[in-house]
């Protein structure tokens, strides 16, 4: 069995960022991360390791899913 | 990140740090392929006898510039640098960094070569020392630039 790549992580970052009224700076500060990170993590650019995943559910305190979905990709 | 020793010369940001490791891995790749190409030329096609040390400096050399000229021209090394406050302060902490390049670079080559004793010696130093600090200061100008414009891009608001 190997990995799908037809599916893809997304995420709600700049949806739960909107609704804390954060920028990306400043939600960078909070995670100890660069803007660069968040950008590229809003943008699906980059797949977040699985430590800082779970640091972001807990900044926002919602569950893993709830910050992340693993689906298909779009045609 | 797992455990490594290598982690220690990476950065702490988990996106600059995946990137470099791209580069890294890339130039090496590349090298490897040259490697392997040269040696094919050299054992069947034509002696080149090339020294081992300057095969050494050359691939030194290609690992430093390539994995350097990527994180430039990616605009990675600044992540945080997007606002012309922030820029003009950066270019100044470059140009005092060029200064203490150079005095170092200095300092390394008399350490090596000696005291220079006649004018062509001091401009042999000197000018290789200024060289060195011009290349070193445009590289480091060029990945603000790019970081602060990327960082610009960037900007949600």
């Amino acid at each position: 069995m190997s990995l799908n790549n037809d599916r893809k992580i997304r995420n709600r970052i700049a949806v739960l960022r909107a609704e804390w009224n954060l920028s990306q700076k400043q939600l960078a500060e909070e995670l100890g991360v660069s803007r660069q990170t968040i950008h590229s993590l809003e943008k699906n650019k980059y797949n977040p390791s699985l430590k800082l995943a779970f640091e972001i559910s807990l900044f926002f305190g919602v569950a893993l899913q709830e910050v992340f979905q693993y689906e298909e990709e779009e045609a | 990140m797992e455990k490594t020793w290598i982690a220690n010369l990476l950065p702490q940001d988990e996106y600059r740090e995946k990137r470099l490791l791209y580069f890294i891995a890339e130039a090496v790749f590349i090298l490897g392929v040259s490697l392997f190409l040269y040696l094919m030329v050299e054992s069947f096609i034509v002696e080149m006898d090339m020294p081992g040390d300057r095969m050494a400096l050359l691939c030194i050399g290609f690992l430093i510039t390539y994995t350097t000229l990527r994180s430039t021209l990616t605009g990675i090394e600044y992540p945080d640098v997007a606002s012309e406050k922030r820029y003009q302060k950066e270019k100044r902490l470059r140009i005092y960094s060029t200064i203490h390049f150079w005095i170092i670079f200095l300092f390394i080559s008399i350490l090596f070569k000696g005291i220079p004793s006649n004018l062509e010696e001091t401009f042999d130093i000197g000018g290789s020392a200024t060289f060195a600090a011009i290349f070193f200061f445009i590289l480091n100008y060029l990945s603000l630039k790019k970081s602060y414009k990327k960082n610009k891009d960037l900007l949600d608001d």
